[in-house]
């Protein structure tokens, strides 16, 4: 039952994935159709798309947990409210102009959706670890420094393993977010199922769209699923 | 070391002080009072010192300079002999046990995991490690096999409070600081908890600076107790009964509150009391050899007992007159029973519990050693005060005899 449970997600999403080749195939498609919907165009795609929303999330992951953890530290608790104030800004503007802004500044490329990526979704990271670390009892801290771990061991052995959850629950939303914002990329040539998306737009292929967003809802909901499995294994026992 | 001692010239082996405050003052930022000022205080090697005062009085604050978690403003705090400033803070601590009211035990991490926090980061084995735990467990009461595995959670507070103490002795350490360590436990836990830790120290002879603001956890834990009012000021540093009997200040007399003689009961054992002169006969002694005894004892009654020695009742000479026949109806049975290792607060509480205002001192078979009264403890009370007094102008040894267990 609980087996049945956790894979009930993956199999919707095949299920999904199923109705969505059955409806294409039912289909009339014409030449430019075809292209866009052929099996090789759509694995580049979805390849561009995962490594873009990977790419961003582990330079997500790294920046902003260790952010998360310097800012936390007694010297530098001050500053916190500064850093988070920026982050605030980065997810609080909207990502497309993120993206063109970046491309006027910068240029455009996968580079450049990166950076992107990781200011839009580095806030939910970043809070999540100083939440996640604050929330850890001021007493085991104690306890910690007063049998004589220092102050690394106690990161590592007490703070980190407790905060866990906390953090890993921010990195899902950064996962998802940074699918569903990959789309844009195509904006700035940077590729993914956002190209497959606009060209169904911009060329009035309704078909073309409809898979690209789909394929896309489903790729974020795999991968939030797989993170759900990783926090299951990487909370520690005992809480 | 003049000074040291001068302050215990009655001890048989000269006593290096295994902690030493001088003049320690420490301000947190942001406060205009120091929490500590001008504090100098000797715990000596193998004692139970504690600080006892209302919260806020600096206790704690006292308790983490010695560990270094906080570095005084101006002052020397030396440990077996090293100024602790120079120390390296990290191997300072693992020098010393450290067990605080919540306890702190890490939920994420087993009971072994726990216990061998110390051992783990001194480089042990993980064979040694385990042995170690299973040692430890075994020692502050908690079956290994049952408990080593299990994760903080599935404690119960006084579980928790062990292996808190257990994870404190992990290394050896010589000194242990303790923090209200039965703070957040019920009473009755905390009762035994005292009980145990008493023994565990009677064996293991460590260093230990025990904080709280219960004036008889104090009295009951203590070789000495530091009273200390805010500002961490001692108001007296003395042992138990001096604290009781003579209260050096105003604010001494008043935190120890009403009842300080009644405290200083739980001080003098059973033990030690002068046995109370009483004719012990077996029940089926003929009267006439009964009057003799009282008699001849010139007391009013005499204890009768069975034929394993086991105290039964009490008799008078009229009694024996009016209803020698039936002299189990007669008599007051004699149920106040205590022990040579009782306290005489409990003796107290058995012997105005009963019309004979005595008890029998039995042995473990519950066979009668002999029979205490009120009198007796009155006198312990009047020595212990007129002990106190005199220890007070120097000798400080503590009047009771150690309990043989």
């Amino acid at each position: 039952m609980a087996l049945l449970r956790r894979l009930a997600l993956p199999l919707i999403v095949s299920g999904v994935g199923l109705v969505l080749a059955v409806w294409v195939g039912t289909q009339e498609l014409d030449s430019i159709e075809q292209r866009q919907l052929s099996g090789a165009t759509l694995l580049e795609k979805i390849v561009e798309h995962l490594e873009l929303a990977a790419a961003a999330s582990v330079v997500v992951v790294v920046l902003a947990v260790s952010l998360g953890i310097v800012l936390t530290r007694p010297g530098t608790r001050r500053v916190a409210p500064a850093v988070i104030a920026v982050a605030n800004v980065g997810q609080a503007t909207p990502s497309i102009g993120f993206l063109v802004v970046g491309a006027i500044v910068a240029g455009i490329g996968f580079d450049r959706v990166l950076l992107a990526l990781v200011a839009y979704s580095a806030l939910p990271v970043l809070r999540n670890t100083m939440v996640g670390l604050q929330q850890v009892d001021r007493s085991l801290i104690e306890a910690a420094r007063g049998l004589g771990m220092s102050p690394t061991a106690t990161l590592l052995r007490v703070e980190l393993p407790l905060s866990v959850p906390v953090i890993l629950a921010g990195v899902r939303t950064a996962l998802v977010v940074n699918v569903g914002t990959a789309t844009l990329a195509t904006f700035v040539d940077g590729g993914g199922l956002g190209d497959t998306i606009n060209s169904g737009i911009r060329l009035g292929r309704d078909t073309v769209l409809v898979t690209g967003a789909v394929l896309t809802a489903m790729m974020a909901l795999l991968l939030d699923w797989v993170a759900r499995g990783a926090e299951d294994l990487l909370r520690p026992r005992g809480l | 070391m003049a000074s040291v001692a001068e302050r215990a010239p009655g001890a048989r082996r000269p006593r290096v002080p295994a902690i030493r405050l001088e003049g320690v003052t420490k301000a947190y930022t942001g406060q205009v009072e120091p929490a500590v000022r001008d504090l100098s205080l000797d715990v000596a090697e193998g004692e139970t010192a504690v600080l006892v005062g209302p919260s806020g009085c600096g206790k704690t604050t006292t308790l983490r300079l010695i560990n270094r978690l906080i570095t005084p403003d101006e002052g020397r705090i030396v440990v077996d002999g090293d100024d602790v400033s120079g120390a390296e803070p990290d191997a300072l601590r693992r020098r010393m046990g450290y067990v605080i009211q919540q306890i702190g035990l890490f939920p994420h991490m087993t009971v072994q995991e726990n216990v061998a926090t110390v051992p783990r980061m001194l480089g042990w084995s993980k064979a040694r490690r385990g042995e170690r735990t299973d040692e430890l467990l075994a020692t502050v009461g908690l079956e290994p096999s049952a408990f080593r595995d299990r994760f903080p959670r599935e404690l119960s507070g006084g579980q928790q409070q062990r292996v808190g103490v257990a994870r404190a002795l992990a290394a050896d350490p010589p000194i242990l600081l303790m923090d209200e360590p039965f703070g957040s436990v019920d009473p009755v836990v905390r009762e035994r908890l005292q009980d145990e830790l008493l023994s565990l120290q009677r064996r293991l002879r460590k260093t230990i600076l025990f904080v709280t603001h219960d004036i008889d956890e104090a009295v009951k834990m203590g070789d000495r107790i530091a009273v200390m009012d805010h500002g961490g000021r001692i108001e007296q540093y003395a042992t138990p009964a001096q604290v009781l009997s003579r209260p050096a200040s105003q604010f001494v007399s008043e935190f120890v509150g009403p009842g300080a003689t009644l405290k200083a009961l739980s001080l003098t054992r059973v033990g030690d009391l002068e046995p109370a002169e009483c004719p012990v006969l077996g029940l089926s002694s003929d009267p006439a050899a009964i009057r003799a005894a009282i008699r001849r004892a010139g007391t009013e009654d005499a204890l009768l007992v069975d034929d394993v020695g086991r105290p039964r009742c009490w008799v008078t000479v009229e009694e024996l007159e009016r209803r020698f026949d039936a002299l189990g109806e007669a008599a007051i049975a004699a149920e106040a029973t205590v022990r040579r290792s009782d306290d005489l607060r409990l003796a107290l509480e058995r012997m105005v519990s009963t019309r004979a205002g005595k008890a029998v001192v039995v042995d473990d078979a519950g066979a009668c050693i002999g029979v205490v009264e009120l009198a007796g403890v009155i006198a312990a009370v009047e020595s212990l005060r007129s002990h106190a007094s005199v220890t007070a102008r120097g000798r400080e040894v503590r009047p009771l005899s150690p309990v043989s267990d």
